[in-house]
């Protein structure tokens, strides 16, 4: 895979796993 | 407000469950690998973030606050919001759905019965797979047994009620088929050779930026998949509290949908292309939705190391994923039965007999499942549009502010939702549809498009929406009275 490839890995996982991740943290935060 | 609803979701964890349940279904998993694929990888990715905040995450918010603010589902919610004469319009949204969950509980079907069959001695030899498929699909009873037992379920689920029942259901379900896709992905990129569907998935060929096709799969990708204008969010926003805001879960869900296609489509991606030489890997993504679930992948999941167990798993998150979703269109059935007047008790029984009946086709005729498929599932881009309609009459800006933005909201969303559904989902609309119809003229029947009893059809698609909109109509005044929808007129 070329280094393109690679660098849109990891934003586009960063961004959408993270966003998630992050937003569930801040839904369980506001459940508490 | 009619505060008449005294089933509403328990915790804000159990809807945040219940709204990913309902979006994540098969088209994350079968459909997503290969659109994306197919359509210059990484580029096509980016054009698939640009719709969840141009499409997705507008009409989702939209829906949780027509039902949260209405307390009533596509029956009469828009009804309620805008003046009877426009019921119809959330009766279309509400009935699309319906028409839908007629054969996606066929899909729901053949998934429980892949997963049992990967359980057992399966498809072992080459080829095989492809003579099973073709033989279950082909006035084979076996998916209108399973069809029943997909219905039996979601039926049985639904009837226990929505903290008992949805809320506990999806409280399991989620989690696990997360907990699987992660299991399936992993194993697949520790495959020799799984480095090169990373490549197909996520390299980006920026030059496809310029091309309509690929913004335009994107958007239906997004369309499809998020689970924005089925009427389904709007059923769940019924059963919110008063307390309850929603701009975070609205988010959440679309992210969430967002996450577990990445997770499917690194576990297809680099299972296909370690199992396959690139043309025939190729070809196996070509070979639309089912082609690659039943057929390809069976013979994929045989060659890598403890491919059974893992034929299995993908099944059991398949079914998982169809499911979720499945539950979230009875419960949507249902609550059109319940505003119409009926009790929960006599309704769900009643959804899942006239689902199971309406199916049947679908179960016993792949050409029947496939039209219908076709014409609700472009129906859906009508339904957005229906729903941002019902938006501008009532004063975008104004149901930002109202209903979206109240004081119980602690995330309120900015003026750039306004914007979104009073200009780029129209527009969206109209250029899906265009293209849409397009590739029924010039790709997919060039010689019988208008032709209104073709599968893939012009004429079929204007037949179907044009009988259910002159029905709904027709029946409007009495179907409005019906669900109290004069209020605010």
């Amino acid at each position: 895979m070329s280094a393109s490839g690679w660098i849109t890995m990891a934003l586009v996982l960063a961004g959408i796993w993270g966003g998630f991740i992050y937003l569930l943290v801040q839904s369980t935060k506001q459940e508490n | 407000m009619n505060q008449q609803n005294n089933d509403q979701f328990n915790t804000r964890w159990g809807i945040l469950m219940a709204a990913i349940g309902m979006a994540v279904g098969t088209g994350n998993i079968w459909r997503f690998p290969r659109v994306a694929a197919e359509n210059g990888g990484g580029a096509f990715l980016i054009a698939w973030l640009v719709f969840m905040f141009a499409w997705s995450i507008p009409l989702v918010l939209s829906e949780f606050a027509l039902g949260k603010f209405t307390r009533k589902g596509p029956a009469g919610a828009i009804g309620h919001l805008i003046g009877g004469k426009f019921n119809w319009m959330g009766v279309f949204v509400g009935l699309c759905t319906c028409f839908i969950l007629f054969y996606y509980s066929v899909v729901t079907g053949w998934c429980i019965k892949y997963f049992f069959v990967s359980l057992g001695s399966g498809m072992t030899a080459a080829g095989e797979a492809e003579s099973y498929w073709q033989n279950l699909t082909t006035g084979n009873i076996q998916p209108v047994l399973f069809h029943l037992i997909a219905l039996v379920i979601g039926c049985w689920i639904i009837s226990r009620g929505v903290v008992k029942g949805i809320e506990r259901t999806n409280r399991i379900l989620i989690p696990t088929l997360f907990i699987l896709l992660i299991v399936a992905a992993a194993r697949a990129v520790t495959l020799d050779g799984a480095v090169q569907g990373l490549g197909f998935l996520f390299t980006p060929v920026w030059s496809e930026l310029k091309s309509h096709t690929v913004w335009l799969e994107a958007l239906t990708q997004s369309a499809w998949s998020v689970g924005a204008a089925w009427g389904l969010v709007m059923t769940y926003g019924v059963y919110l509290k008063k307390r309850d805001d929603f701009v975070l879960t609205g988010y959440t869900t679309a992210f969430g949908d967002y996450s577990a296609s990445l997770l499917a489509g690194i576990a297809i991606m680099c299972t296909v292309f370690a199992v396959l030489p690139e043309p025939e890997a190729r070809a196996a993504l070509a070979a639309g939705n089912e082609g690659l679930t039943f057929i390809w992948l069976p013979q994929l999941f045989q060659q890598i190391p403890a491919g059974r167990i893992f034929l299995a798993l993908f099944f059991l998150a398949l079914s998982f994923a169809a499911m979720s979703s499945l539950i979230a269109m009875i419960e949507m059935a249902t609550r059109i039965c319940v505003d119409l007047g009926m009790t929960r008790a006599s309704a769900v029984p009643l959804v899942g007999g006239v689902s199971f009946l309406l199916g049947l086709p679908s179960a016993w005729k792949l050409g029947f499942f496939q039209n219908q498929d076709w014409v609700w599932g472009l129906g859906l881009m009508v339904s957005g549009f229906l729903i941002s309609l019902a938006v501008i009459k009532f004063g975008a800006e104004r149901f930002r502010n109202e209903l979206i933005n109240t004081e119980d909201e602690r995330r309120p969303i900015g003026r750039w939702y306004t914007f979104v559904m009073t200009y780029v989902v129209p527009v969206e609309f109209l250029a899906l549809i265009t293209w849409w119809f397009y590739q029924s003229i010039k790709v997919y029947d060039p010689d019988g498009w208008w032709h209104p009893f073709h599968s893939y059809s012009v004429g079929t698609t204007v037949l179907q929406w044009g009988a259910l909109i002159l029905a709904l109509l027709l029946a409007n005044r009495w179907w409005a009275n019906r669900v109290g929808a004069k209020t605010g007129e």
